[in-house]
Formats: structure tokens, sequence, C-alpha cells
């Protein structure tokens, strides 16, 4: 073994990993060499230096505080999980009834903002009437298509409302 | 890794409970006095150790994959607290916190002022702890968890994510250092 291989093996030297035969062949060098050797020597020595700083131990007491708390932030934070196939059959029922749900709100929410325009019996009243300045109460059926859009999405008095109106009345 | 941590292991994978807290019981200190190394005190190790289950129980599916859990649960452990290291020298937060701690940390503090060493010996364990303290965070794991956790190299090389060559020149260039920091201070 030269001085090369002792640096490779150092490590496992120095912990006891080093097969019989590797060991003997490295110890035989050590006993020529004297750079080696005080390398050695000094690492073994850091080693032991290193080892005899122990960790104070926090005591039972705490131990059961960390493990509680672990688990407090693990196991018991999240919910049980059940198998694969429960889950996929729990999420399948989740979307069956979600999709029709969300879809009846998004509905719901377009039937108030229509209401919102104001009172609604007098379908047949005259267009003409309406000015731009007037508040919309009635639209008839038959333009609703063309200005739901913009009336929908703007709240009532609003520069856009009173847009669609003006091109009612243009009409 | 033996059967019975196979075993564990992989019931840990499948959402056993107990299993996870069987695991806890027998990683905690180890992952404890790692941490304790490398941050030198207490309430870091604690966040560390902390930490790196809630890691390993968000990851536990991908248990089911792996090969060596204590490469496993080093490496989240050596990333947190290299991490955390790089944060603190960021902020450049002293890590003797002892004046904001909680009682535990003091009693801690007062068994460490009160060693039944000689003035000789305390000076030298504490001159090769601030040698160690000075360590770049890599090479300060590296010496650690080989010198004095008992890992192998290739064990720190997976827990690192780097070859078995680089924990090697970490090694060495880590002992040359303390070695000629040490040299300085006491000739």
């Amino acid at each position: 073994m030269d001085c090369r291989e002792i640096l490779t093996n150092i490590d496992s030297y120095l912990t006891g990993r080093l097969d019989d035969e590797t060991r003997r062949r490295f110890e035989r060098h050590l006993e020529k060499c004297e750079k080696c050797r005080i390398r050695v020597e000094n690492d073994r020595l850091l080693v032991d230096l290193m080892s005899r700083d122990n960790i104070p131990d926090p005591g039972e007491s705490y131990w059961d505080h960390l493990e509680n708390s672990i688990l407090s932030r693990t196991i018991d934070s999240y919910p049980e999980i059940p198998s694969n196939k429960q889950k996929t059959k729990s999420s399948h029922k989740i979307t069956v009834y979600l999709v029709p749900l969300a879809a009846s709100i998004a509905l719901m929410l377009l039937s108030f903002a229509d209401i919102d325009v104001g009172p609604s019996q007098t379908m047949r009243a005259d267009v003409s009437n309406i000015n731009n300045n007037q508040a919309v109460s009635v639209i008839q059926p038959s333009v609703i298509p063309e200005i739901m859009g913009s009336i929908i999405m703007s709240p009532p008095g609003s520069p856009l409302r009173t847009l669609s109106i003006g091109r009612l009345n243009e009409q | 890794m033996n059967t019975d941590i196979n075993d564990l292991i992989a019931r840990v994978a499948n959402d056993d409970r107990e299993a996870f807290a069987e695991l806890v019981g027998r990683y905690k200190k180890k992952i404890y006095g790692i941490a304790y190394r490398m941050l030198g005190n207490h309430l870091d190790a604690d966040e560390v150790t902390q930490e790196t289950f809630v890691r390993v129980y968000e990851k536990r599916h991908q248990l089911r994959s792996v090969k060596y859990f204590s490469s496993f649960i080093l490496r989240i452990a050596s990333n947190y607290s290299i991490d955390l290291i790089r944060r603190k020298q960021k902020k450049n937060i002293s890590v003797d916190e002892l004046a904001f701690l909680p009682e535990v940390q003091i009693e801690l503090a007062e068994r460490i002022e009160s060693p039944d060493k000689s003035l000789e010996d305390a000076e030298i364990l504490q001159a090769v702890k601030d040698a160690v303290k000075r360590l770049p965070p890599r090479q300060k794991m590296a010496i650690i968890l080989h010198d004095l956790e008992g890992f192998t190299k290739l064990e720190i090389a997976n827990a690192l994510g780097c070859p078995q060559a680089t924990v090697r020149s970490n090694l060495h260039i880590a002992r040359t250092k303390l070695k000629k920091w040490l040299k300085k201070k006491f000739h």
C-alpha cells in the first residue's frame, strides 16, 4: 500500500471498516511511513475529541413532548385516508353531485341578476317611452339576448346599463 | 435495512398510523442528535427533528420505492439542517440563543456549564466545538455523519445527493481545516 491508498482508506480504518487483509497492509505502511502515521494519529485524535462532545440528554419528558408534537402535526392533523378503491368511489360521487349543484347555483345567480333590473310584469310596454336617464324597468323579450350580457354585468344606474337601454330606444 | 424496519416502512407507506408512531419513537433521538451536532443548540435541533418527521409523513407514499430508509430520512434531516444554517448565516443570527429559550434549554445550559471535566479539557472541547461550527455546512455534515454518527460514505453520499468521492474529499478537507485551526489555537 502506498501513501495515496492510505489517504483513500483512512476513513474506513478510523471507523474500523477495513477488512483484515487491507487493515494489515494499511498498518504495515504506517510502520515505515512517518508522514502517514502522523496523519492517521492526528485524525484519530480529532475524531476522539469530537466524539467527547456529548449531546446533553434533554430527558424523558422532552422526548415524550417531542413525540407528541410530531404526532399532533402528522397523524392527528391529517384525516384518515380511505383505501384507493373507496377514494375513487367517493370522489366519483362528489363529482356527480357537485357539477349539477354548481350549474344550478350559476343559473340562480343569473336569474337574480335579471330580476334586479326592476319590475318585470309589463313585458309589452312601449320601449319608446324609455329615455337615457330613466332607471330601466322593462325589456322586450325579442331584444333580451342582445343586451343581456351588458345589463347583467352592470349595476343599476351604471353607464353600461344606460347605454344598452339607449340602443333599445333608438330601435 | 433489516426485515423488521422494512415491514414497518411498508406499513407507514400504507397509512398505518401506529407504524408511523413507532417509526418516530425509533428515530427521533438519532435525528435530534445529528441536528444538535449540526446546529449546536436545543431549539434548532427540536425544529429540525419535528420538520423531518412531518416531511417523512407527507412523503410516506414514496416510501414504497425507497431502498434505504436511513438514507431517505437522513437526506431530509441534513437538507433541512443545512438550509437552517444558511438562513441563520444570512440573517446573521447568533446560534447562542440561551437568553430566549424555554425551561428545557435553560436546564441543558446548566448541565453544560457544570461538567465534571477539568478546565483544560473544557477549553479543548470548546475549541473543537467552535472549529466544527466554522466548517461549511456540507463539510460539517460529512464529518458529523461519518466520524461521530458512524454512517458509511455511501449512506452519506445518498443523503447529501453527491458521489462518494465528494464525501471523501469533504471529510479530508474538513479534517485538515479542523487540525489547522486547533493547531493555531494551541501552539
